[in-house]
């Protein structure tokens, strides 16, 4: 093998790969990367067998061939290069990396002993806009569990529809949820998909605003495909947890209110929230919201907030960490809380048009739903 | 008619009382050593022949006596140690009753020799009670008494006496408690020219600890130091992890004076609550310091056991002493050399004492789970524990998404997880291993239980209740425990049959598997175990399970920020160093052993 590649396609190429790379393994073929040069160019591949990332970048090939070699050194090499052409090429398993007037010659493993990333048929796809995709990434993974037994709940559910796609993530005790227009006539049909949220964060990273996106599925796998760049990811096995069923249809009482000045609100009593539950109080009634906290041992603090409300007065308590979380992805400047009783699910959503918001297109607020579960209150 | 009462003669009282306070040659020794501790003495040197039978003698460098003295020393109830009645509430002498010398001379044949240090001295000759001789004598300041043939005219008693080996252990138990007690005094024991015991003078107490058994014994303890209102209690504690359930030493002193007493060792062995398993019983050295009037002495013949005037008092001071001195550093174990004690308050590094280290989320100030006094302690303590925090690397732009309260502008100190099972961090003296479950352990287990005192903690309501099928025996554990799982946090609800649906669970941690804990529990508080066996109440039984199943696992990766959380909450905890189960949470390795390892002198 053997081609020419500039400095700064080098790095490009190496960048987009290095977060596929495991950092521990107990497979040493995985902390290497594939190099591969065929008539299109050169390809860069990097996988923890979870989840897979491959690019082409431009490059000069001479003689076609693939190896496979350190990817940490190979990054550090590209850091550290003079701007010049690189001229890397392989006898054996050793690689060779030519530039100005550097040379190095690092020990690679052979292509066949780096695994194969998994062939899905893309005669059934879809095909998404990047924008939209990173949209729904961005505002709905942050929600799903850390709590590693019941893995459904540490992957995103994406549901694919008839016009509409939509992802949900929880881990029991909040949970985002967030849809998007599609064309129509759009592919591959109907899909419920669960996703490590690893793969949909490279989603993120490697694709714009603008790109088409090309989706397949195998039975259990999923690809990403751009004009450069695929990403694979091996799907968590379902079903997932009927979301639907609980979300709360007749919570009555309505709270509407600065989502800045809420945000700031909880974050100045979370200060003096206990450690152990992070609990704040809300108290609604008539115009007002009362939040406040008692930490025996440490002291208490307590605010008033005008708001729009109308219901019967209310008391409720929550964990001041998933209202901060909620509030901060809440994709706009109103926020309308919805309550039905001290220990039933609340419901946040957006008010209004969208924050300086890509890709929800549609006038009026997006379609975007938090829930989050309320601590009891004992007292 | 004949009189059939009389007044016994004086040599016949002796030989009865003779029975109360002389038993054996141990008793012997025990009045004679304490009598020269009395007389003031610096060194004492006691010396068998055959186990004490043949001959006992003790020798002292105490202030002696005049010949009159000595002479009258002889009369049953003559003392230098009390003059009127008020002086024996307020007794600092081991002896008081003036009893021992006539009683020993009543059962032996009895040789004394005594001076004051001024002019010749006293020798008395005394067999079975009568006064044979007084004669002058060349002797240095203090007395030396010699007793031979203990019990000749006594045989029924003689009879009773052991082996001269077993009668010579028993000697070497009371010089022990005696030596203990006075660790400024020097003690020789010789049994049959044979030296036994060799405990040079003007020590002190861990020292004599590894004079009478061995240094490494001896570093076993660690020092209590307590006091309330005018009740002092101090000595040497066996740390937890040391302590093994066979062969155990107690050791209690009150005004220096040994005594016995079960129910302050109950109070000691309170003290230890949940930092031992159940049925170990760990060894103990404690010397309380009453003011006069709150002992009575006057309760035994040999004074083997003490009546105080307040003993909750008492057993309070013996408790929390205990405690808080389990709660110190000191009561972990380390890795080879233990570093050099620095002086308390010594000033933490560059960091603000109330400061030292944190999140910044007010987790280092918010005493958890513990009386605001016993807290402060381990918060200060910890300030000047930690190395000084190196703010070379704040975590900048990395907020973590998971938790948003966490460290945004907090400089953690340096700490590194290993294996995902141990996190170290460096301290001021070396660096500490810390378990990260045993850790956590510690801190769920005294925040239920401060929770538990103040009603109980919210439950995190669950979108997707759980359900749960149980077997009998456990289903009618949740239904007995039910209120005290609703104050933890647990709502449950039968839901036919023998399932449970549970709505609301606690949320110690984003790791947290509240189905797999709470079935553990179950299963533990219905079968029992050797840690919920121990409790005292079904509160404490819950938080034990609950804290052995809640915790982080080994094995759990952990960010700089959830480390850092780690520690502040271990440390605003009573007993931050041990686990629940008598494991320790944290050991040291102290830059001393580190030195002495690589062979690096200074």
């Amino acid at each position: 093998m053997k081609f020419t590649i500039t400095r700064d396609n080098l790095r490009k190429g190496l960048a987009a790969v290095a977060g596929s790379v495991p950092t521990r393994t107990t497979l040493p073929v995985l902390s290497n990367l594939l190099l591969e040069a065929d008539g299109d160019g050169v390809r860069i591949s990097g996988t923890d067998l979870d989840t897979g990332v491959s690019v082409r970048v431009p490059g000069e090939v001479e003689e076609e061939g693939a190896i496979t070699a350190p990817a940490k050194k190979l990054q550090e090499i590209a850091r550290e290069l003079p701007s010049h052409p690189v001229e890397v090429s392989t006898r054996g398993e050793i690689v060779s990396l030519h530039c100005g007037k550097s040379r190095f010659r690092l020990n690679g493993l052979p292509r066949d002993e780096f695994p194969d990333f998994p062939t899905v048929d893309f005669s059934q796809r879809w095909s998404l806009d990047g924008g939209q995709l990173r949209t729904l990434i961005s505002r709905v993974s942050f929600a799903v569990s850390t709590e590693e037994t019941r893995p459904i709940l540490n992957g995103v559910l994406w549901q694919i529809g008839d016009g509409e796609m939509r992802m949900v993530a929880t881990n029991g005790h909040r949970l985002a949820k967030m849809s998007q227009p599609l064309e129509s006539a759009n592919g591959a049909g109907e899909a419920e998909l669960i996703v490590h949220p690893r793969a949909l964060n490279q989603v993120t990273k490697l694709f714009d605003e603008g790109d088409r996106i090309e989706v397949a599925r195998s039975e259990n796998h999923l690809v990403f495909r751009g004009e450069d760049v695929n990403i694979f990811t091996r799907l968590i096995e379902g079903p997932y947890p009927n979301y639907e069923q609980v979300i709360p249809r007749d919570n009555d009482k309505i709270l509407v209110a600065d989502r800045e000045a809420l945000n700031a609100a909880v974050r100045r009593m979370a200060i003096v929230a206990s450690d152990q539950t992070h609990r704040v109080r809300l108290a609604m009634s008539g115009s007002t919201l009362k939040f406040s906290v008692q930490t025996p041992d440490l002291g208490e603090a307590s605010e008033e907030m005008s708001v729009d409300y109308d219901g019967d007065a209310l008391e409720i308590g929550f964990n001041a960490n998933y209202l901060l979380e909620v509030l901060r992805y809440i994709p706009a400047d109103e926020v309308r809380l919805s309550f039905k009783a001290p220990e039933r699910a609340a419901i946040l959503e957006p008010v209004g048009s969208a924050a300086g918001e890509g890709g929800a297109t549609t006038a009026g607020a997006p379609d975007f739903l938090c829930l989050v579960m309320p601590l009891r209150l004992m007292d | 008619m004949t009189r059939r009462i009389r007044v016994l003669p004086d040599r016949l009282a002796n030989q009865i009382a003779a029975g109360e306070v002389v038993e054996r040659p141990a008793s012997v020794v025990k009045e004679l050593v304490e009598n020269a501790l009395d007389a003031g003495a610096t060194r004492v040197t006691i010396s068998l022949r055959n186990g004490g039978k043949t001959e006992i003698r003790v020798a002292d460098d105490g202030s002696g006596m005049g010949r009159e003295d000595a002479v009258l020393s002889l009369d049953r109830h003559a003392t230098s140690k009390i003059v009127e009645e008020k002086d024996l509430a307020a007794i600092r002498t081991l002896g008081f009753r003036g009893e021992a010398l006539p009683s020993i001379a009543a059962v032996s044949r009895l040789n004394v020799e005594t001076s004051d240090g001024r002019g010749e001295g006293t020798r008395l000759r005394v067999t079975g009670g009568s006064l044979l001789a007084v004669e002058e004598c060349a002797r240095r300041r203090g007395t030396t008494v010699t007793v031979r043939t203990l019990f000749f005219n006594v045989p029924a008693r003689a009879k009773f006496l052991r082996s001269a080996a077993a009668e010579t252990r028993a000697v070497s138990e009371v010089v022990t408690v005696l030596a203990l007690a006075n660790p400024r005094v020097g003690f020789t024991l010789e049994s049959n020219d044979r030296r036994i015991l060799e405990l040079g003078p003007d020590s002190e107490l861990r020292a004599r600890l590894a004079d009478i058994w061995d240094r490494e014994m001896a570093e076993e303890y660690t020092p209590v130091s307590f006091s309330r209102a005018r009740t002092a209690l101090s000595g040497l504690i066996q740390r937890p992890h040391a302590a093994t359930p066979g062969s155990r030493r107690t050791y209690l002193f009150v005004n220096g004076r040994p005594f016995t007493d079960r129910s302050v060792l109950r109070a000691a062995e309170r003290g230890y609550t949940t930092t031992v398993a159940q049925g170990i019983r760990p060894s103990l050295f404690l010397f309380l310091e009453v003011p006069d009037g709150e002992v009575d002495v006057n309760v035994h013949p040999a004074k083997a056991e003490v009546r105080f005037r307040d003993r909750k008092a008492v057993e309070a001071v013996v408790e929390e002493g205990v405690r808080r001195a389990l709660g110190d550093v000191d009561s972990t174990p380390t890795i080879g050399a233990r570093a050099p004690e620095v002086a308390a308050g010594a000033p933490a590094g560059s960091k603000a004492p109330s400061r030292a280290y944190g999140t910044g989320t007010g987790a280092a100030g918010e005493a958890q789970g513990s009386a605001p006094a016993g807290s402060r302690v381990a918060e200060s303590q910890m300030s000047f524990f930690m190395a000084g925090a190196p703010a070379d690397d704040g975590p900048g732009g990395e907020r973590s998404m998971e938790a948003p309260l966490a460290a945004e502008h907090a400089a953690p100190p340096l700490m590194w997880q290993l294996h995902r099972r141990y996190i170290l961090s460096e301290t001021r003296s070396g660096l500490i291993i810390v378990d990260q479950h045993a850790a956590h352990e510690r801190i769920l287990y005294e925040e239920l239980m401060a929770a538990f005192d103040r009603g109980g903690k919210p439950g995190q309501r669950l979108l997707f209740p759980l359900t749960i099928r149980l077997s009998p025996a456990e289903f009618g554990t949740v239904e007995e425990l039910s209120g005290i799982l609703a104050r933890a946090g647990f709502e449950i609800e039968p839901f036919g049959g023998r399932s449970v649906i549970v709505h609301a669970v606690p949320d110690p941690h984003p790791y947290f598997d509240a189905e797999r804990s709470l079935r553990e529990m179950i299963s533990e508080l219905t079968h029992g175990s050797a840690l919920v066996d121990a409790a005292r109440n079904q509160h404490q039984r819950l938080c034990l399970s609950f804290a052995c199943k809640a915790a982080i696992k080994a094995g759990q990766a952990l960010s700089r920020e959830e480390m850092a959380e780690l520690f502040d909450r271990l440390f605003a905890t009573e007993l931050p160093y041990h686990d629940v189960h008598g494991r320790p949470t944290v050991i040291q390795l102290s830059l001393q052993e580190l030195d002495n390892r690589f062979r690096r002198s200074g």
